[in-house]
């Protein structure tokens, strides 16, 4: 633990929009930023499905699924109706870590590998940086980007101490 | 509510077969109780007279009471998407899979955690797609006696119905939300109804490299 390094940050809402990005160390610069977010949500949409389609079937969960009014020709119902699976993914030289609120936000850190289970970090930002610096921060609008120097100050100290 | 109309005279009951074991009520009021605790709290008479001074303005603003209904929800309203994200990270309270869970989450969580009081759910329809929340005190209300001329058009509280509203609307569910019985009129309990219009669903982003 006392060895991960944190790489960076994103923070996507339900339709795609990155609200936050931070970057601490980034052992590959120089990469479009838009497309990088793009990318990167596209890549959580996809490993989402693909997690929650490969999930062992959990009592009422496919019943929740077919249960869904427009099951047969929405694809994605069953995304909705199951819970986010995806926490976290390993790689040999880095690890993503994942947290999606039922209000479809998505946080998401990327470390070196052997950082652990973040979790707990992940629901600090939510609950710490952004539910306090914006979700009552009367000025913010809803949607909108959430780098402000107060957010990112709390996002700092997070990350900080959670090395 | 069609489906509601003869369900036990009096006080509605409760149908609970349909919520799984971590649903107990018991288990939601106490995650309540300690939300509401750990949270800052602001003078309760400090937010009740601050809510009627709001009100009568718009009152006196507006003059139609019908029109003061409407902005008052659309106050709550724009509270209420703010407040889910506030309510989901710091209550604790269990993900809600199916629209009628969300029931008992707001009447004794939520209602315990940002109003202090506690609400119960009553006259859940058949298939799940709304319900009542019920509760006889009413902090917003404390201090308020109605005058006759809006007694039966105004609805005092009604940013409530649009605090529900907004926070449902970001967990997915697009509901219809609207008092039904208010202690200020008269009768002997609070009632809210929230009805099911619409789930929404996750749609995949659209590709932009096409």
């Amino acid at each position: 633990m006392s060895t991960a390094v944190f790489y960076n940050f994103y923070l996507f809402n339900r339709e795609g929009a990155c609200l936050c990005y931070r970057e601490w160390n980034r052992p590959r610069p120089g990469v479009d930023a838009l497309q990088d977010q793009r990318n990167m949500f596209g890549l959580l949409f996809a490993m989402k499905q693909l997690c929650n389609g490969w999930a062992p079937v959990e009592e009422g969960a496919t019943a929740l699924a077919a249960e869904a009014p427009d099951a047969a020709w929405d694809p994605d119902a069953r995304l909705r109706t199951a819970r986010p699976l995806l926490r976290s993914y390993t790689t040999a030289s880095y690890q993503l870590h994942y947290l999606e609120t039922p209000t479809g936000l998505r946080f998401v850190l990327t470390t070196s590998v052997h950082a652990g289970d973040l979790t707990r970090v992940l629901q600090r930002i939510y609950r710490e940086a952004y539910v306090e610096c914006a979700a009552r921060n009367p000025l913010y609008r809803l949607g909108t980007s959430v780098m402000s120097d107060a957010f990112r100050k709390r996002l700092d100290a997070i990350v900080r101490s959670a090395l | 509510m069609a489906q509601d109309a003869g369900r036990g005279s009096g006080a509605p009951r409760r149908k609970v077969s349909t919520l799984p074991a971590n649903f107990s009520g018991a288990a939601l009021t106490r995650l309540g109780e300690q939300a509401s605790q750990r949270a800052e709290q602001v003078n309760g008479e400090l937010a009740a007279l601050t809510y009627g001074a709001l009100v009568r303005q718009l009152v006196v603003d507006y003059e139609d009471p019908g029109e003061v209904n409407v902005q008052l929800e659309r106050l709550g309203y724009n509270i209420g998407l703010r407040l889910a994200d506030d309510f989901l990270a710091r209550s604790g309270a269990p993900p809600c899979r199916r629209f009628v869970e969300t029931s008992e989450v707001i009447a004794r969580v939520a209602f315990r955690m940002y109003l202090g009081v506690s609400a119960r759910v009553a006259s859940v329809a058949e298939d799940g797609s709304a319900y009542s929340v019920v509760f006889e005190e009413n902090p917003l209300a404390d201090f308020v006696e109605m005058p006759t001329a809006l007694r039966d058009q105004l609805w005092f509280s009604n940013l409530l119905c649009g605090a529900i509203r907004g926070a449902l609307e970001m967990v997915q569910y697009v509901v219809s939300v609207s008092f039904v019985r208010d202690v200020l009129r008269g009768d002997a309990y609070n009632e809210i109804r929230v009805a099911l219009r619409e789930q929404r669903y996750e749609r995949a982003p659209p590709d932009e490299e096409l």
